[in-house]
């Protein structure tokens, strides 16, 4: 049974892009056939975070329009065999597509694949109309800051109001040493702000930078991030991984019990 | 001492962000301004200073959602 997954967050920045990147890749890896749409019409970069910017002919509006076959522009990735993307128009913007056509294609694609991961454009305008519109599941994605979180909320609102079936959480950029200090909202207080559930918690890293630099996801690699996005994938496929807990792995009592497992 | 003392009477940055957001996203929820919050808590003042003093710069006005039970 195939499943189409909207990124979604309201607010620039928090995020999505590698989000979505991270998660088609995780999913990819553990031997689901993913493809990865960018939906974000005339502002491009799922491309160029995947590291695949090279490698593109046709793109979404292309297929929309019937100026090339689907098959044709789906971008195979190298790394992954399982792995598919399907590119935004850099020329183009977001009125040339609507949410009906996106519906069609998000049907098509589902025939073919495991998992769809659809990249939603920031804002509440068409972009996100086009992004939510085929989608059986939301990932909503946030900082720990009001104004991505009030965003989020709002993007929840929208969600709700559509009668959206699921609707989980990432919250994403977390700093240990601010939240011990007091000075920033936990995973557990952006949680219960939003009230729904959580699906990953990811910390702040800059091997995300790095990885965004190489243009390869870090998904599979054992940095803080690329653990916490994998935890997120095998939730997504059903699995019950407990969220990374830095405060729980630093005290003393986690690391004898670490000493003692590997006896 | 001083440092104790800042720890006790000083609110983390964190708690201050919370508690705002709450109050934030009632008002966002149910989509209502802070101007039209003005003008109900002008109107609930308006009516109880009929019937007693009150200051309205120390009255406080919150919507909130709640399920209430009602019996009769």
């Amino acid at each position: 049974m195939s499943e189409v997954i909207v990124i979604t967050s309201g607010k620039g920045g928090v995020g999505k892009t590698t989000t979505s990147a991270n998660i088609g890749t995780g999913l990819a890896y553990l031997g689901q056939k993913v493809v990865l749409i960018d939906t974000d019409i005339g502002l491009r970069n799922l491309d160029v975070v995947m590291g695949l910017e090279n490698r593109i002919v046709y793109n979404l509006v292309d297929v929309i329009e019937g100026n090339c076959r689907l098959k044709q522009a789906l971008i195979r990735d190298k790394r992954y065999p399982n792995l598919y993307l399907l590119p935004s128009a850099q020329t183009r913007d977001k009125t040339a597509v609507n949410p009906e056509q996106m519906r069609k294609l998000t049907a098509l694609l589902r025939e073919q694949f495991d998992y769809v991961i659809l990249d939603c454009p920031a804002g509440i305008e068409r972009g996100f109309q086009n992004a939510i519109a085929g989608a059986d599941r939301a990932i909503v994605v946030t900082t720990p800051e009001v104004s991505a979180i009030r965003d989020a909320d709002r993007i929840i609102g929208l969600l709700n109001a559509y009668e959206f079936g699921k609707i989980d959480l990432v919250v994403n950029r977390l700093r240990q040493d601010m939240i011990r200090r007091g000075d920033m909202m936990s995973m557990e207080d952006v949680e219960d702000i939003l009230s729904v559930s959580l699906l990953g918690a990811v910390y702040d890293d800059e091997n995300v930078v790095i990885a965004t630099n190489h243009g390869e996801p870090l998904v599979c690699g054992t940095t803080l991030a690329g653990r916490a996005y994998m935890n997120i994938c095998r939730r997504i496929l059903g699995e019950e991984v407990p969220i990374i807990d830095l405060e729980r792995e630093k005290s003393i009592w986690f690391r004898f019990g670490g000493i003692f497992q590997k006896n | 001492m001083k440092s104790l003392l800042h720890i006790f009477k000083k609110k983390s940055s964190g708690d201050i962000a919370k508690d705002r957001l709450k109050i934030l996203l009632i008002s966002d929820r149910i989509n209502c301004t802070p101007e039209t919050m003005e003008y109900i808590k002008r109107d609930i003042a308006k009516v109880i200073s009929k019937y007693m003093q009150i200051d309205i710069n120390k009255m406080e006005v919150q919507v909130s959602k709640r399920k209430i039970n009602v019996f009769w």
